[in-house]
């Protein structure tokens, strides 16, 4: 058997003027692990998924893999990979091309296979729907190498049978990737996650029941 | 290899503006000569134009090349070095 490749998230800091958004964070994600992330509008979720791929400064970070801190951004986009919440496959080539961009020869095949995309092949990455759109990229990042997958609201603006379909990807990806979710589809979230925490006041509160996360303020009683 | 491909997908996206720009400046101050002004316009105005097209509207997609290993710094400097070698070779070409 071998050993679960560890990504460890320490001491993160990052305050926008005199705001603290994070305030000294830890965080771990293993490969097998499906972590949570939750927190309301403006806490500073997808900052904390921008600052572990490293596309976002921050007052203090330290993050690494199997105990090795991250040197350089480059080795970071290689071990994580990370869907930001806005669309971001090049829009002037076709779904097949972005594929066969994207993954080794011998993968294009069973990855073009799909049921979900295989009607859309030929079609330019600009005339999918939304909800085509976020499948593929899920996709795609979850079909790389990275041992890592930070995923910033994967469920948004989906269809509830695609809804189905990606936390299927997620699943089976899992086994073999550690992936961090943040999403207000908590339902979908608690669905797939192992493990989840509720950014709260700068600070990472651990989840163990929707109760905590109504005790949190995070949901309403009666939702 | 790929990474080559990946570049030229991402240069691609930037062609089309730079090379307008630069058709529209030769076209209009042509007076050094139309392949002289549009190599000039090509490797100043033309990439700062189309990165900056790039950065207002389709910014996001500099995180498809971070997740496929290529740094947006690493992009943006070698579609600007092309720029100034094809403005350089015309240049160069028309004072041969």
């Amino acid at each position: 058997m071998t050993m679960p490749d560890i990504l460890e998230v320490d001491s993160v800091t990052k305050r926008y003027s005199e705001r603290i958004i994070l305030s000294d964070i830890y965080l771990k994600c293993t490969t097998g692990d499906i972590v949570g992330l939750f927190g309301r509008n403006g806490t500073g979720k997808s900052t904390l998924l921008k600052i572990i791929f490293g596309i976002e400064e921050a007052d203090n970070k330290f993050v690494k893999i199997n105990g090795q801190k991250l040197s350089s951004q480059s080795r970071g986009f290689r071990e994580i990979s990370y869907l930001s919440q806005d669309t971001f496959l090049p829009n002037n080539i076709t779904v097949l091309e972005v594929i066969k961009l994207t993954l080794n020869q011998k993968n294009v095949d069973s990855f073009s296979s799909d049921a979900i995309l295989k009607p859309f092949l030929s079609n330019k990455i600009n005339s999918l729907s939304g909800g085509e759109l976020r499948y593929l990229e899920i996709k795609l990042l979850l079909s790389l190498p990275s041992k890592f997958v930070l995923l910033d609201e994967p469920f948004n603006g989906i269809s509830p049978l695609l809804i189905e379909s990606v936390i299927g990807l997620i699943k089976s990806s899992s086994k073999s990737k550690g992936i961090i979710i943040t999403d207000h589809d908590y339902h979908s979230v608690l669905n797939v996650m192992n493990r989840s925490y509720l950014l709260y006041d700068g600070s990472l509160k651990e989840i163990n029941s929707r109760e905590d996360l109504v005790n949190w303020g995070y949901l309403n009683a009666y939702t | 290899m790929h990474k080559l491909k990946l570049f030229t997908v991402f240069y691609k996206s930037t062609l089309t503006l730079s090379v307008l720009f630069s058709i529209t400046i030769a076209v209009i101050g042509g007076g050094l000569g139309f392949i002289t002004v549009f190599g000039i316009a090509f490797m100043t105005g033309g990439w700062v134009l189309s990165l900056y097209y790039k950065e207002v509207t389709h910014k996001n997609e500099y995180v498809y090349y971070q997740n496929m290993g290529i740094a947006k710094s690493t992009l943006v400097i070698s579609c600007i070095l092309v720029n100034i070698i094809i403005g350089a070779i015309c240049i160069i070409y028309d004072h041969a």
